[in-house]
């Protein structure tokens, strides 16, 4: 029998998805809470072996996902659960399945150099669930996204996760293939183009862009860690981790963390809890998911796209590989 | 006169993964700079793990609470 806090998580992930549903928690009687909109709303009365106990409530803070924030790109106010085409990195993006996660950033694929969707396993790939050609949703489900109105890419291949005990992981990291170039933008909100990527070192000063805190700052503090996360399957071990100080909370996942000073990729964050974060080294994501940064092609409209359809080409031109980044 | 086998930290490190990861409460373990580092996951679990000392080098215990992952 899985624990109270593991049904908990597989509640999230397999009942939150359905209508008038609109959070999951953990009663201090011990029992799986569900917050719902109205009497009306059907749910199993019991969960995992656990009671079921159900709220009807239209209060924000019971959800277990928070509410998606507000970002910013080239100057322009865009809210992280919205759907947006092009679509930037820091947006709500999912597997259909789950509830919602972030999009990192653009990366291309070594072989073939077509743009990829990156952002974690447990994100477009349902934790191991997926399998190639899945429905990538943005929004994410828990925003609002609906297959196939907001079908933006394909899952593409993902690193397996492995349970503990048995074999460690590296990363947490799955790419997806955007049903068209021109759906995605190479830029992340908040913080621009993210054309490289570097090492984290202690002491670094790292930012990073997500679907529920938006842009938050923290210091690494940590780049050699052995980590142990608590999954919905069970335990899995994680080694060559980062760890930062505070960086994001749930729906954060999958956010493409960089150097605050540089705006290089260090790491794609995962994990955490109330004090810390964890990130997989973004090296370590590139080397074994095949994919690498680099400069956008010119089918791959920067956001708004717009913006450089209105100014003389040369112009345009100049905005798109030069352009200001996005304030904090 | 006491000889002690000469152990490098990435030996210490390697055995203090070895023995702890897997223990519940224990979230990770590192190590930063010539010191073995120990998360867990409360202030009462730290009493999983050494206090002062493993295999001879330093060792400093963070409570981090119960890491998952963020979606």
């Amino acid at each position: 029998m899985v624990t109270l806090w593991q049904a908990k998580q597989l509640a999230e992930e397999e009942l939150l998805i359905k209508q008038g549903l609109i959070g999951v928690s953990v009663a201090p009687n011990g029992r799986i809470r569900l917050y719902l909109e109205s009497e009306q709303v059907d749910v199993p009365q019991t969960f995992q072996g656990y009671r079921v106990e159900k709220i009807v409530t239209d209060k924000i803070k019971a959800l277990s996902l928070p509410q998606a924030s507000i970002g910013y790109i080239r100057g322009q106010e865009i809210s992280k659960q919205d759907r947006a085409r092009p679509c930037p990195g820091g947006m709500s993006i999912g597997h259909y399945s789950i509830t919602a996660g972030t999009f990192a950033c653009i990366v291309f694929d070594s072989k073939t150099g077509e743009p990829l969707i990156l952002s974690n396993n447990h994100v477009l790939a349902a934790s191991n669930k997926g399998v190639e050609g899945d429905a990538i949703l943005q929004p994410g489900a828990y925003d609002g996204g609906k297959d196939p109105d907001d079908k933006i890419a394909t899952l593409l291949r993902f690193m397996e996760l492995n349970p503990y005990p048995g074999a460690t992981n590296l990363v947490d990291a799955a790419v997806a293939r955007p049903v068209s170039p021109d759906l995605v933008s190479p830029e992340v909100l908040d913080i621009g183009a993210v054309t490289g990527m570097e090492q984290a070192v202690e002491g670094m000063k790292v930012q990073k862009s997500g679907r529920t805190t938006c842009a938050t700052t923290a210091i690494v503090n940590d780049v050699n860690a052995t980590v142990k996360v608590s999954y919905p399957f069970g335990d899995a071990v994680f080694e060559d981790q980062v760890m930062t100080g505070l960086l994001g909370q749930p729906g954060d996942s999958g956010s493409c963390v960089v150097n605050a000073e540089t705006r290089k990729a260090v790491g794609l964050l995962f994990a955490g809890s109330s004090s810390i974060t964890v990130l997989n080294k973004m090296s370590n994501v590139c080397n074994l998911l095949g994919v690498r940064f680099g400069v956008a092609p010119a089918e791959m409209a920067p956001w708004p796209a717009i913006l450089a359809l209105q100014l003389p080409f040369a112009f345009g031109t100049f905005l798109l590989m030069y352009g200001q980044e996005g304030g904090i | 006169m006491t000889y002690m086998a000469q152990v490098t930290i990435q030996q210490a490190l390697d055995k203090a993964k070895e023995e702890y990861i897997g223990v519940p409460g224990v979230s990770a373990v590192s190590r930063i700079g010539g010191t073995i580092v120990f998360y867990v996951e409360t202030e009462a679990d730290k009493s999983l793990v050494p206090a002062l000392t493993f295999m001879g080098f330093p060792v400093k215990i963070v409570v981090t609470g119960r890491i998952s992952p963020l979606r």
